[in-house]
C-alpha cells in the first residue's frame, strides 16, 4: 500500500539529516513580467481566484464527521467488528461538458471515447459527428458547400442529359463540353471551376471522381468495402409534408436531386413528390425487417441506411440519450431519371434563369 | 479499562449472528450521524465489572424484589450483609429498569451517597458502582441533576489512592458532564479540574486511571456549548503537560490512554480559545513527533488495530494550531521533516478504510503550505520527492482530491521554480485528467492551478497543449457551469502561447 519511497523515507537511520531547515529551499517569487491575475485580469475582472488559505476546523465541521462517529462508536464499544463498513474512497466520476450532454462516466477511458465519437469533428451546419477531420473536411464540403452542390448538380445535368438525348427527338444546343445548354448558360458553364471531385474516403488514395456512384464503386471494388457501407448521408424524410418544406439540401446520392431553392422555370430539376413517397414505400416494402422511423427531431434529419453490420460513417448526436440508433431503409442505388427532367420540350428548358442561388 | 480488540458490550450482541450485528452497527452510525447533525452526539462508558466479564445473562429483578433490596440497604446494620446487599442492588442495577424503580424511592440517591462515604470500603465500592450505573442509564429522569448529590464526593475522591475507587468515580463524572450546562458549571465550581489534574497526577503510572481522567476531560471540554470558563480553566490548570506527557511514544502506555489524552488537546485546539499557550507548553512539538513515529509504524507496516483513533485527534491538533502564529515562529517545533512523510503516508495508508482520514491528512498539509512563509515546507515536498504521492491521490473523491489540489495550488504560488518543479512531478497530465471531472469543484480547482502553471512560464503552457489539455478547455466552454466556462475562457484568451492554435485534427 505505501509506496517504498515513502517507507524508506520514515525508516531512515537517524544518521540522515531530517531537519527541514537543512533541506535547501526553492527560490520564490516569479519572473518579472509574468502575469498573473489573483486579483484581477486584463478585463479587470477577477477570473482566477485562488488563494493559499490556512482552514480553521471547529469541533463540529462537517470535515470532522467521519472522525467523530469513528471516535463515538469505540467510546460505544461498536467499533470492533470485523469487517468494519466503513466509507472508502471513491474514484471520481468523470461528466461530459458539452452543454446539452449530461453523460457521466467512470473512467477517463469511457468518456474519452464518448467525447472522441460524439463531440469531435462535428459539422456545425448539421450536427453531425465524423470520425476524422478529414472525412469531416469531405462531409463539408459534399454538403454543406453550395458551390460544390451546384457544380455536382451540373454533372448530373450532364449523364440526365445524355440519357435524354438518346431518346429525345429535338434538336439540342450541344457545347464542345457535350452539354446541352443554352447560350447563357453556356457561358456561365465556362466561368465555373472545374467539374468537382468526390474524393475517395480512403485516406491516402487520392482517387477523385465525377460521381456518387463512381466514388462508391471504386470504393467497392478496389477498396474491398463492404456494399451496405454507409457511402453517403441520404435523406430519408419522414414527414414528405414537411419535407416539401425543408428541402435545402440535396437528397438521395442518387438522381433525385433536388433544387437548392423555390422552383421557378419550368424544368429544373425537381424531385417529385409523389414519386419519392412511392420509392420510400418501395423501399419499405423491400425491406420487410425495417423498424418504422422514431420521431426525430427535425434538425436531425436522420441518415437512412443503417445496418447492424455496416460500419456508421456518421452519427447524428441525440442529447441525452444513448438510445440505440433506428434502423433505416437500405441505401438506394438506383439510377432512375426524375420525371420532370425535361429537355427540349416547349418552351425554354434547362437551366435558364433562376433557380440556383448560389 | 476497555481493550480494543476484546470488549464485548453486553446490550448489544444478542448471539453471535456477524449480519445481525453489522446490521445494528449500521444503524447505530446512521443514528450517531443524525445525533451529530443535531449538535447532540455524546457517549457515555460503563465500566464492566471484574464479575461481569462473562456474558452472562442479566437477572432481571422484578420490582419489588428491587425495592426490598434497596431497603435492606437503608436499613440495614450488618455492614458484611449490606455489602452483599448492595452488590446484589448493583448487579440489579445493570437492568434499566431497575433504574426507575430505585429512583423513586424516598432518599435513593442520599443513601448511597452515605454508603458512598461510609467506613466500608466495599460497601464504597459497591455504592460508586450503582451510581456509576445509574450515570449510565438511558432514561431521561435519571439524569445528572437527580445525581448531582454526589458529585461533591466523586470530585474528592480523585484524590484518593484507590485506583479501581477512582476510575468509578472518574467515568461517573465523565458521564454526567455532556448533560447539561448546568451540570458543568456545577462541576467546575466544585472543583473538578484542578482534581483531574491531581488525580492524573498521583495515577500516572495507571493505565487505566489515566485513561479514565482523559475521558472525563474530554466530556467535559467537548460538550456543547461550553461555557467560556471551562477551557481557560483547563489551560491553566497544569493539565496540559501531564497530558502531553502521557503522548510519549512509549508504548507501554497502551493505546487506549493516549487516545483520551489526544481527544482532549484535539478539543482545546480546535476551541482556539488560547492556542498560543497551547503551543507554548509544548502541545505542537509532543503531536507532531508521536504523527512521526505512527508514520514510521504505519510504514514498517505494523498498523495496530484502533491507530486511526490516535492519529485522527492529532491530526486535527496540530492542523488547527498550525493558525495560532506565523509559520516561521513554530517552526522549531515543525522542524522533522518526517512529519511531511507521514503525512503523506496516512492518506496512502488508509485510503480505502478511511477516506475522511486521509482526507485530514492533506488538510493539514495545506495549513503548512498555505501560510505567508510557507516556501521551507513547500520545497521540503520537492526536496522529499512528496509530490508525486499526492498527484496520485487526485482520482479520488470523498473531499480528497480538492484538498489535494489545494495544497498543489499552494505550491505553485510560491514561484516559477516551484511550478516548474510541480511540472517536473508530473502535474500537468494529471490536470488533464482532473479537468474532465464530474465534480464542478474539481475542475474549478484545476483551472486554477493550471492557470498559475502556465502563466509562471510559457513552456508549461506549450507542455499542456503537447498533452492535448487544449480540447479539454474548448469543451468546457460549452459547459453550463459558470465557474468554469469563466475561467476556461480566460485561460485560452490570455494564458496560451500566442502562437497556439487550435488544431483538432493534431491531437486524436
Amino acid at each position: 500500500m505505501l509506496q517504498p519511497e515513502l517507507i524508506q523515507l520514515l525508516t531512515a537511520s537517524d544518521l540522515v539529516d531530517l531537519r527541514i531547515d537543512a533541506i535547501p529551499k526553492l527560490q520564490v517569487g516569479f519572473r518579472p513580467g509574468c502575469f498573473f491575475s489573483s486579483s484581477g485580469s486584463q478585463d479587470g475582472e477577477a477570473k482566477l481566484t485562488f488563494i493559499p488559505q490556512q482552514i480553521l476546523l471547529n469541533k463540529d465541521h462537517e470535515l470532522f464527521e467521519d472522525g467523530d462517529i469513528h471516535r463515538h462508536l469505540y467510546l460505544q464499544n461498536l467499533s470492533t467488528c470485523p469487517a468494519y463498513d466503513s466509507p472508502t474512497a471513491r474514484q471520481c466520476e468523470f461528466r461530459c461538458y458539452i452543454s446539452g450532454c449530461s453523460q457521466v462516466f467512470s473512467t477517463v477511458e469511457d468518456y474519452e471515447h464518448h467525447y472522441n465519437t460524439l463531440h469531435r469533428h462535428v459539422c456545425s451546419s448539421c450536427q453531425r459527428s465524423l470520425p476524422s477531420a478529414r472525412l469531416l473536411d469531405i462531409h463539408i464540403q459534399e454538403w454543406h458547400d453550395s458551390l460544390f452542390s451546384i457544380l455536382a448538380e451540373r454533372q448530373d445535368m450532364v449523364a440526365n442529359i445524355h440519357a435524354h438525348k438518346r431518346t429525345c427527338t429535338h434538336t439540342h444546343y450541344v457545347a464542345h463540353s457535350g452539354l446541352d445548354l443554352d447560350q447563357s448558360m453556356h457561358t456561365v458553364f465556362h466561368s465555373l471551376s472545374p467539374r468537382p471531385k468526390y474524393q475517395c474516403l480512403v485516406e491516402g488514395c487520392g482517387s477523385k471522381f465525377r460521381t456518387r456512384d463512381q466514388r462508391k464503386d471504386h470504393m467497392i471494388k478496389i477498396h474491398k468495402y463492404p456494399s451496405d457501407f454507409m457511402f453517403d448521408k441520404v435523406k430519408r424524410i419522414k414527414n414528405i409534408k414537411i419535407a416539401k418544406k425543408n428541402m435545402l439540401q440535396k437528397g438521395t446520392s442518387m438522381e433525385v436531386s433536388m433544387s437548392v431553392s423555390e422552383p421557378e422555370g419550368v424544368c429544373e430539376v425537381l424531385s417529385d413528390q409523389p414519386e419519392e413517397e412511392e420509392y420510400m414505400e418501395i423501399n419499405h416494402s423491400l425491406e420487410p425487417g425495417i423498424l418504422d422511423p422514431p420521431s426525430n427531431p427535425i434538425n436531425t434529419v436522420e441518415l437512412s441506411t443503417d445496418h447492424d453490420t455496416a460500419p456508421i460513417l456518421s452519427v447524428t448526436i441525440q442529447p441525452t440519450t444513448n438510445q440505440q440508433r433506428p434502423q433505416h431503409n437500405r441505401e438506394r442505388h438506383s439510377y432512375r431519371v426524375p420525371r420532370t427532367v425535361c429537355f427540349g420540350q416547349g418552351s425554354v428548358q434547362g437551366f435558364r434563369g433562376h433557380g440556383r442561388r448560389i | 479499562m476497555w481493550r480494543l480488540n476484546a470488549v464485548r458490550h453486553k446490550a448489544g450482541r444478542q448471539g453471535s449472528d456477524l449480519e445481525e450485528f453489522k446490521f445494528k452497527r449500521r444503524e447505530h452510525e446512521k443514528e450517531l450521524r443524525r445525533a451529530r447533525k443535531d449538535s447532540q452526539l455524546v457517549s457515555k462508558r460503563l465500566l464492566l465489572n471484574d464479575d461481569e466479564e462473562e456474558d452472562g445473562t442479566m437477572d432481571t429483578l422484578a420490582s419489588d424484589q428491587v425495592v426490598e433490596l434497596f431497603n435492606m440497604v437503608r436499613h440495614g446494620r450488618d455492614l458484611v450483609k449490606k455489602e452483599a446487599d448492595l452488590r446484589a442492588l448493583r448487579k440489579a442495577l445493570r437492568s434499566p429498569s431497575a433504574h426507575l424503580i430505585l429512583i423513586k424511592q424516598p432518599n435513593s440517591i442520599a443513601i448511597l451517597v452515605t454508603n458512598l462515604c461510609g467506613p466500608n470500603p466495599q460497601c464504597r465500592l459497591e455504592a460508586a458502582r450503582c451510581l456509576h450505573e445509574l450515570s449510565h442509564s438511558p432514561h431521561s429522569e435519571v439524569d445528572s441533576l437527580r445525581l448531582r448529590q454526589a458529585t461533591p464526593y466523586l470530585i474528592t475522591f480523585l484524590s484518593g489512592q484507590s485506583p479501581k475507587f477512582t476510575e468509578l468515580c472518574l467515568y461517573t463524572l465523565g458521564n454526567m458532564c455532556p448533560d447539561s450546562e448546568n451540570v458543568r458549571d456545577m462541576l467546575l465550581a466544585q472543583g473538578i479540574i484542578p482534581a483531574l489534574n491531581n488525580c492524573i497526577q498521583i495515577h500516572r503510572t495507571n493505565l487505566a486511571v489515566v485513561e479514565a481522567v482523559g475521558f472525563t476531560l474530554s466530556q467535559l471540554i467537548s460538550a456543547n456549548y461550553v461555557t467560556g470558563t471551562i477551557i481557560p480553566a483547563v489551560l491553566a490548570s497544569g493539565l496540559i503537560p501531564r497530558l502531553l506527557s502521557v503522548l510519549t511514544p512509549d508504548s507501554q502506555f497502551g493505546l487506549g490512554p493516549v487516545i483520551e489524552c489526544a481527544w482532549c488537546l484535539h478539543y482545546l485546539a480546535c476551541s482556539n480559545v488560547d492556542n498560543g499557550a497551547l503551543v507554548a507548553q509544548g502541545t505542537l512539538l509532543h503531536c507532531t513527533s508521536l504523527l512521526v513515529t505512527l508514520g514510521v509504524a504505519v510504514a514498517k507496516g505494523s498498523i495496530e488495530e484502533g491507530i486511526e483513533l490516535l492519529i485522527w485527534p492529532l491530526l486535527r491538533c496540530v492542523g488547527n494550531l498550525l493558525l495560532s502564529g506565523p509559520l516561521g515562529a513554530l517552526q522549531p517545533q515543525l522542524n522533522d521533516s518526517r512529519l511531511l512523510a507521514a503525512l503523506c503516508a496516512f492518506p496512502q495508508a488508509f485510503l480505502q478504510t478511511h477516506p475522511a482520514l486521509a482526507r485530514e491528512s492533506i488538510w493539514v498539509l495545506n495549513n503548512l503550505t498555505a501560510a505567508a512563509d510557507s516556501s521551507v515546507f513547500c520545497s521540503a515536498l520537492f526536496y522529499l520527492n512528496l509530490v508525486p504521492a499526492l498527484i496520485q491521490l487526485l482520482p479520488f473523491s470523498h473531499g480528497i482530491n480538492i484538498m489535494v489540489l489545494r495544497v498543489l495550488g499552494n505550491i505553485a504560488h510560491q514561484g516559477r521554480e516551484y511550478c516548474l518543479h510541480l511540472a517536473q512531478a508530473g502535474l500537468l497530465p494529471a490536470l488533464c485528467a482532473t479537468l474532465k471531472m464530474a465534480d464542478t469543484e474539481v475542475v474549478t480547482f484545476s483551472l486554477e492551478v493550471l492557470g498559475q502553471l502556465m502563466a509562471s512560464d510559457p513552456q508549461l503552457a506549450e507542455e499542456f497543449v503537447r498533452q492535448s489539455g487544449l480540447p479539454m478547455l474548448e469543451a468546457i466552454q460549452y459547459s453550463n457551469q459558470e465557474t468554469i466556462r469563466l475561467r476556461a475562457t480566460h485561460l485560452l484568451e490570455h494564458h496560451l502561447p500566442p502562437h497556439c492554435t487550435v488544431d483538432t485534427s493534431a491531437s486524436q
